[in-house]
């Protein structure tokens, strides 16, 4: 679902890139400001949300010292505000390390892995499935589709423990925590990588069995082409249209799937550290979790919104 | 410029009956809904009941499908288990609709600076992955079924304010909202008699579909430890607890995954069904 | 030779003002048909020589699964080298099902039959896929209508084509692409051939849909409504682009629902009618001696008529607009749409506003209905000025374009009418109010029950009229009401506009960009071109003796049967 303000491309290339680029940083700082008004507009005192499960009295006044809540609230936010800009994320008093140490050290890595591989594969997966399936009723075809529906309902960490079961219990043929890095990758990037490879390929095949029913397919038709080529050089790049538009739901699907895999498979990265934080109501580190992914949402989409026009070059001209 | 000379004399088939798939989708959420009111009638036992000695038992006759670690009932767990599991669900999509469909209503309406303003804010909590928003949400409140219920909900009305908010313009943008302002000088009748009920007309298919994401994230934070705590019976917390167990005892986690998967899929089938009937009649 | 058929009425409201034109100008299109006649016409093109038959098909059916009735149902057609054979019929009739199944591109789920289908000589029926993939492009060539969407938006021109010359190696496809752009009479192609199709204007980019079907000389042109989404100025240049295809021996088939379009070009014309044939023949002898009722009633739904003086000028006007100013913002530049604009209407009269597209006419009528605020400049009605605060509900109706969403999908019929009614009558009576536009529009009184998705595009038009009426304006905006429908219902609407406006002396705004449309309902005329008015003043001074270049360029481009009393000197002159 678009935003407004998304399709709004007024004026031409820089200036486009520009109004992208600014509108995005806002955002961030909005988040930035929303973060840190939900330690004071949440219910109970702020020092209170911010000590987490810690029932040391002497905490108390550190917090209220660290965090100058004695302070106007315009002169923290400004403090806040400052804090971020420097990189520190402030201060996880259940944990005792700063904040930033926990979400940018080896944790970060390994869920950067986890994630950027299964993007990998739903990237190449999807547009494999939806032009070698638009169109076509064959009951290939049709398995294909029922059975994206049935991974797209699926809870993931349930499709995770089935793949664990079949490939490393039964199978033998993958390693759930023995092997190399690698190996260790392959089932939960896989298991990350399917509901969104399923979506994807749905929207993919739906834009492309649109564009086939365009008059322009009957008229490369007409020229002499082929089923595969048709759906390929025509197909393919109008199904692209729809499914960037999904590039925001892909990206908090991959944060979100990302913290549920790591439970399953064992994995040590961020999503096992928000689990771990929100069970001890450690409210710095989930803060900081979220902002990270507000970070990689809003980067994520402003990138597409700016090679939107390279995908759909008719946005270029906006006739009257 | 102009458009195809001809317009296409009106045949109007009559709606195909529906494919055997939304049938069975129809029927699954019934049976689901029936073991959510009524437990008792699809399995007799005690969910609770534990009983050690016959822990991990494969599905046999005297348990369909099999014992979990405690020896319990794996299938009357399930069916007792789709209480809350699809309570949550219903109860955060209740309180999304409620929320996210209001406020996608007015900045559908209103004027170009309510608008800018509401999408802004639909936009700045749509940067955060729902179940993110729901878990910072818990950090703060804690855990137990009423927060899970108003963690999810919260985190899943953007969504739906998105979507009204779509819907409203885009009716708003229609010819007959621009001949009804002919005919009255009154703005809001024509939102009245014109604008709101067109808008609403696609909340069932989006509410159907969002049912569905909103019971997998119900899953997905029991799963994590965040929702019903055990003994109660909960699909998500059954996973949980099973999956230690993976290798002994698939059928523990094989299961009530399944159950989660078959009702996520029953509304999705009938929620895309729902989807092709709506365009269908709105073509005139 | 005089017309053997007289005018017949319309089947539903007489079409009594409409009566010949004064004017005796044999239009120019015409005169160069008879330089095109084929086999037995007087003046022969010696490098058209018409041969060999490319194409035989006999008893050709065409049915699809789940279809009740053939949608193609037993066409006799034949094609010859050198000769432009027009299929002529109206939605519906089959023509484009026809067409396609010529190059097996009938849809899926379809049935094609024939006694006999031949193609160069061969049997064409039961061709494998692979073997239609052989011919098409190479010895049969296609173009669609509207080549914004025919041509691939996301692709390059020089893309497009470059994939009808796929099998040309690649360094010899840039130079063949701009040979071929050029032979189109498109000029810059190496500028041209990098944009996409909605980049070029409308007439480039229907030349270079044309360029691609022809890249490999293909022996069959198939041409399906190529003019259609054109200016009426451009549809004349991309016809005689067509027509010259056929000089060295290709053939060529145009569809059409405009038999004006078919008549300058066709050298013989099939009338097609709910998947059959009802009349084939020479297209002069077509023309000017139909012998099948169908073509009668086609060639009578073309407007051809004149609508005469209407109101005198000294009557006072309902409305008059003075200096309408209106820009818009496109891409940061402000872009004049409409710039001082003024006229009149008067009670019972029925002013033509016409221009191409881009013109401005429908911002225009978003002023004058008040759905767009001008820039500056003044409406009066009446005695009062119009601003959004002095506007009345119900003093001004408007009539658009029947489309998707002219109507709220919940409504039936008699509630939409019923909406404008309330206007000026109580529940009591609203009904019986109801079912009077439903008489005065000629529409059966069990409509008010029915949804308007369930009614023929015609009908749901006069759904529309009757909306527009329920208030009893005194004005109504009509904006290209009849462009999406076909000739015959088109004139029966036309009727039912001028028969409205004369009962109840309502002043009519008339929007179109059809000049023959205009010339058989309009008293006076407004000629606007690129916002800003060329010519106006009464319909028949303008269409004889137009003042301005535009104006004449205009009415120079549009393709004219000839007048219903012209005299065999008149045409061969």
């Amino acid at each position: 679902m678009r935003a407004c303000g998304r399709n709004d491309f007024r004026g031409t290339g820089p200036r486009r890139v520009a109004g992208l680029l600014v509108s995005a940083a806002a955002m961030m700082w909005a988040a930035v400001t929303l973060a840190f008004l939900a330690v004071h507009l949440a219910p109970g005192d702020p020092v209170t949300a911010i000590m987490g499960e810690s029932t040391d009295p002497s905490l108390r006044a550190r917090v209220e010292q660290d965090w100058g809540l004695d302070r106007p609230l315009w002169v923290q936010y400004t403090r806040h505000l400052g804090r971020l800009l420097h990189g520190d994320l402030g201060y996880s008093y259940v944990r005792g390390e700063p904040v930033a140490d926990i979400l940018f050290g080896e944790q970060l890595r390994t869920s950067a892995q986890l994630a950027g591989f299964a993007l990998l594969i739903a990237l190449l997966l999807a547009p494999l499935l939806a032009v070698l399936t638009a169109g076509r009723r064959d009951p290939l075809s049709r398995t294909v589709t029922t059975a994206e529906i049935v991974v797209a309902s699926a809870p993931p960490f349930w499709t995770g423990l089935l793949l664990i079961w079949t490939f490393a219990f039964t199978l033998k043929v993958l390693p759930v925590t023995a092997g190399n890095e690698f190996q260790r990758l392959i089932l939960p990037s896989v298991t990350l990588a399917l509901p969104i490879a399923a979506v994807l390929a749905q929207v993919m095949r739906e834009g492309i069995e649109r564009a086939l029913t365009e008059p322009f397919a009957l008229t490369a038709r007409a020229r002499g082409i082929g089923a595969i080529r048709l759906r390929v050089r025509h197909g393919l790049r109008h199904s692209l249209i729809p499914a960037a538009t999904l590039a925001g739901w892909a990206v908090s699907g991959l944060l979100t799937g990302t913290v549920v895999i790591e439970e399953v498979f064992g994995r040590a990265g961020i999503g096992r550290a928000t689990v771990q934080a929100v069970s001890y109501s450690d409210v710095p580190v989930v803060l900081g979790v979220a902002l990270l992914s507000a970070a990689v949402y809003l980067t994520v989409t402003v990138l597409v919104d700016i090679a939107y026009v390279w995908i759909d070059p008719r946005l270029q001209e906006s006739d009257a | 410029m102009t458009v195809t000379a001809g317009a296409r004399a009106r045949v109007r088939l009559p709606l195909p009956a529906p494919p055997l798939a939304v049938w069975l989708a129809a029927a699954t959420l019934a049976l689901a809904a029936l073991a959510a009111l009524a437990p008792d009638l699809l399995a007799g036992g005690d969910p609770l009941h534990t009983d050690l000695p016959a822990a991990h038992r494969p599905p046999s006759p005297a348990h369909p499908l099999g014992t979990d670690q405690l020896g319990r009932d794996v299938f009357t767990r399930i069916v007792h288990g789709a209480r809350l599991s699809l309570l949550i669900g219903v109860a955060a999509t209740a309180l999304a609709v409620a929320i996210g469909v209001g406020l996608g209503l007015v900045a559908g309406i209103g004027g170009r600076f309510v608008d800018a303003v509401a999408s802004r804010v639909f936009d700045l909590l749509g940067a955060f992955p729902e179940i993110l928003l729901a878990l910072v949400l818990i950090a703060f409140t804690g855990t137990g079924t009423a927060n899970l219920v108003l963690a999810i909900g919260i985190a899943a009305a953007p969504r739906f304010a998105r979507v009204m908010r779509a819907e409203t313009r885009a009716v708003r943008g229609s010819e007959y909202v621009a001949q009804a302002g002919l005919l009255t000088r009154s703005r809001p009748r024509v939102v009245v008699r014109h604008i709101l009920p067109n808008a609403l007309r696609s909340l069932p298919v989006v509410i159907t579909l969002g049912l569905g994401t909103s019971i997998l994230g119900a899953a997905a934070l029991s799963f994590l430890g965040f929702g019903p705590q055990p003994p109660e019976p909960e699909w998500g917390s059954m996973l949980a607890e099973a999956h230690g167990d993976l290798r002994v005892a698939w059928w523990s986690v094989a299961f009530p995954g399944a159950a989660v998967t078959v009702v996520v899929l029953a509304t999705t089938v009938l929620g895309r069904h729902a989807g092709h009937r709506f365009e269908r009649r709105a073509q005139p | 030779m005089t017309l053997a058929h007289g005018r017949k009425a319309a089947t539903a409201g007489p079409v009594t003002d409409a009566r010949p034109c004064a004017d005796r100008r044999v239009p120019a299109a015409i005169q160069a048909d008879a330089a095109h006649a084929g086999p037995g016409g007087d003046v022969a093109d010696p490098a058209r020589v018409v041969s060999e038959v490319v194409l035989r098909v006999r008893g050709l059916r065409v049915g699809f699964r789940g279809g009740a009735a053939d949608v193609v149902d037993g066409v006799d057609l034949e094609l010859r080298r050198g000769e432009i054979l027009a299929i002529v019929g109206e939605s519906g009739s089959g023509k484009s099902v026809t067409t396609r199944s010529l190059v097996g591109l009938a849809g899926a789920g379809a049935r094609v039959r024939a006694e006999t289908f031949e193609l160069f000589g061969e049997p064409a029926l039961g061709r494998s896929e692979r073997q239609w993939r052989r011919l098409r492009g190479s010895r049969i060539g296609l173009v669609f209508q509207d080549a914004l969407v025919a041509l691939d938006p996301l692709r390059t021109v020089e893309a497009e084509i470059g994939e009808a010359l796929r099998e040309l190696p690649r360094a010899r496809r840039a130079a063949r692409v701009e040979e071929l752009l050029t032979s189109v009479g498109i000029a810059d192609p190496a500028i041209r051939k990098r944009q996409r199709s909605f980049q070029l204007s409308g007439g480039q980019r229907q030349r270079a849909l044309i360029a691609s079907a022809l890249a490999r000389d293909p022996d069959i042109l198939i041409a399906d409504e190529p003019t259609t989404a054109l200016d009426v100025t451009v549809q004349a240049q991309v016809l005689d682009l067509l027509v010259r295809q056929v000089a060295g021996g290709r053939a060529m088939i145009l569809v059409s629902h405009d038999l004006a379009v078919v008549a300058a070009v066709a050298d013989r014309i099939a009338v097609m009618r709910a998947g059959r044939i009802v009349e084939q023949g020479q297209a002069e002898r077509v023309i000017t001696d139909p012998r099948h009722e169908y073509t009668r009633q086609l060639l009578d739904a073309v407007p051809r008529g004149c609508a005469g003086a209407g109101p005198p000028a000294t009557a006072a006007p309902i409305l008059t607009a003075t200096g309408l100013t209106k820009s818009y913002r496109v891409r940061g530049r402000s872009v004049a749409a409409v710039q001082d604009v003024g006229f009149e209407v008067r009670a019972g009269e029925v002013l033509g506003v016409v221009g191409e597209s881009g013109s401005g006419k429908s911002t225009v009528a978003k002023m004058v209905t008040g759905l767009t605020e001008p820039d500056a400049g003044a409406l009066r009605f009446g005695a009062t000025d119009l601003t959004r605060a002095t506007r009345l509900p119900g003093q001004i109706g408007l009539v658009a374009q029947d489309s998707a969403g002219s109507f709220d999908p919940r409504y039936r019929v008699g509630e939409i009418i019923g909406e404008a009614v309330a206007l000026r009558v109580g529940r009591r009576e609203r009904r019986a109010e109801v079912a009077e536009l439903l008489r005065a529009v000629h529409l059966p009184a069990d409509c008010a029950d029915r949804h308007p998705r369930e009614l023929s595009g015609g009908q749901r038009q006069r759904v529309n009229i009757a909306r527009a009426l329920g208030s009893a304006p005194r004005l109504v905006v009509c904006d290209e009401p009849v462009s999406a429908l076909d000739i015959s219902v088109q004139a029966q609407i036309l009727a039912l506009i001028a028969e409205l406006a004369r009962e109840r002396g309502v002043g009519i705004v008339f929007i179109s960009h059809d000049l023959a449309v205009v010339r058989q309902i309009c008293h006076r005329l407004l000629v606007l071109h690129r916002g800003v008015v060329v010519e106006s003043g009464p319909a028949e001074d303008v269409f004889t003796a137009p003042a301005s270049p535009y104006t004449r360029a205009l009415l120079d481009s549009v393709p004219r049967l000839p007048a219903p009393d012209a005299t065999e000197s008149d045409v061969r002159a």
